[in-house]
């Protein structure tokens, strides 16, 4: 389990918590950078308490999950993909701290768990004691939701705070 | 047709800088609707987002003024519901239909007032709006929303179990997937069965 600090401060007692969940979709950095400029912007001149603490959660998929263990040469391509999925997990994170950072938003804490997205998703928010979790959502149809499972459903019904779900706009015509 | 800037469409860092730069003003402009209904869960809904979407609004800061609008919306069911228990007294006078409909409208301004009590006493300083619309709930939820190009559509839940929610039907559930604007679902407060 990884932690990593952003800039560490006085992080403030019994400030509300959103919890972003971000991949490396860029339907979840909408998300993010949607939460970001809603919630996080201080224009005001008071603009140095924001009302609310940023955590930033990313999944990384478990390398079984990509490849399965019984397959020929598996360890050796289990360890090549489980170097890969950390590598691109560690870019989300850049890219999430980089994304808070260009929203003047430096006090955010960031946690990467591998794992199932969904139960990743619900044991940051329990664990962080979050109001609210931000997820991305696919747009998918009911039947490809059905077929494939979606973590922004699951996160809806399952977990123990508010969801709030930020879809990507349509170009409108 | 191209909306009024109200949808950020940053792709790098660099733009979303200068688009954060520029429009810290407008963000907090939040156009924000919540749908309510008898049921504690949507004024749990409300009250929540009372607290939490418009923070500044107590106190007679100046930035109270440009915090955005709430729009309170109603869906009434459409009255052949009402006339079904009737039964086969197809001759039912129109007086009956018109008082029904009266019925329901009285109860839906109730409603509207009970909902927005909360909001004049929370952010007094803040614009609600009212809006009564007749139809299918879930659909005129969203229909309405995109309508009035909302930034949020704020919804309770009833909590229901995953079966119950196959069969009774979900509000939310619907609008989380069909709306096309943010959806945030309030969950009923830890507790309360």
């Amino acid at each position: 389990m990884a932690t990593t600090k952003v800039d560490g401060g006085a992080v403030a007692l019994g400030k509300p918590v959103i919890a972003v969940a971000v991949d490396d979709s860029e339907r979840s950095f909408h998300a993010l950078r949607w939460t970001l400029l809603r919630f996080f912007s201080s224009s005001g001149a008071a603009g140095s308490t924001l009302p609310f603490k940023l955590v930033v959660v990313h999944a990384r998929p478990t390398p079984t999950s990509i490849i399965s263990p019984s397959a020929t040469g598996a360890p050796d391509m289990l360890s090549v993909v489980k170097a890969d999925l950390t590598k691109i997990s560690s870019k989300v994170i850049d890219k999430a701290k980089e994304t808070c950072l260009a929203h003047s938003v430096r006090d955010v804490e960031c946690e990467v768990h591998e794992g199932d997205p969904r139960i990743v998703l619900c044991q940051a928010v329990e664990k962080h004691h979050a109001e609210i979790l931000v997820v991305g959502s696919h747009g998918y149809g009911a039947i490809k939701r059905a077929v494939l499972g979606s973590v922004s459903d699951y996160c809806a019904h399952h977990a123990d705070c508010n969801v709030m779900i930020v879809k990507k706009p349509k170009h409108k015509n | 047709m191209e909306s009024e800037g109200k949808e950020p469409p940053p792709v790098a860092a660099a733009e979303a800088k200068a688009e954060a730069a520029g429009s810290g003003e407008f963000s907090k402009k939040m156009k924000v609707m919540a749908a309510v209904d008898e049921s504690e869960g949507s004024l749990h809904a409300l009250s929540w987002a009372l607290d939490n979407l418009f923070p500044s609004s107590s106190g007679d800061s100046p930035a109270a003024a440009s915090l955005g609008r709430l729009i309170l919306l109603h869906v009434q069911q459409p009255l052949q519901h009402f006339m079904h228990p009737v039964g086969p007294s197809i001759y039912a006078t129109s007086s009956v239909f018109e008082s029904v409909r009266k019925a329901q409208e009285e109860n839906s301004h109730h409603l509207l007032e009970r909902a927005a009590r909360p909001c004049s006493s929370k952010a007094p300083l803040m614009k609600t709006e009212t809006v009564i619309a007749e139809g299918d709930p879930k659909e005129t939820i969203c229909q309405v929303a995109e309508k009035m190009d909302v930034d949020l559509l704020v919804v309770g839940s009833r909590g229901l179990s995953k079966i119950k929610r196959a069969i009774l039907g979900s509000v939310s559930d619907y609008c989380a997937h069909h709306a096309k604007c943010p959806v945030l679902i309030v969950k009923p407060p830890k507790g309360n069965n």
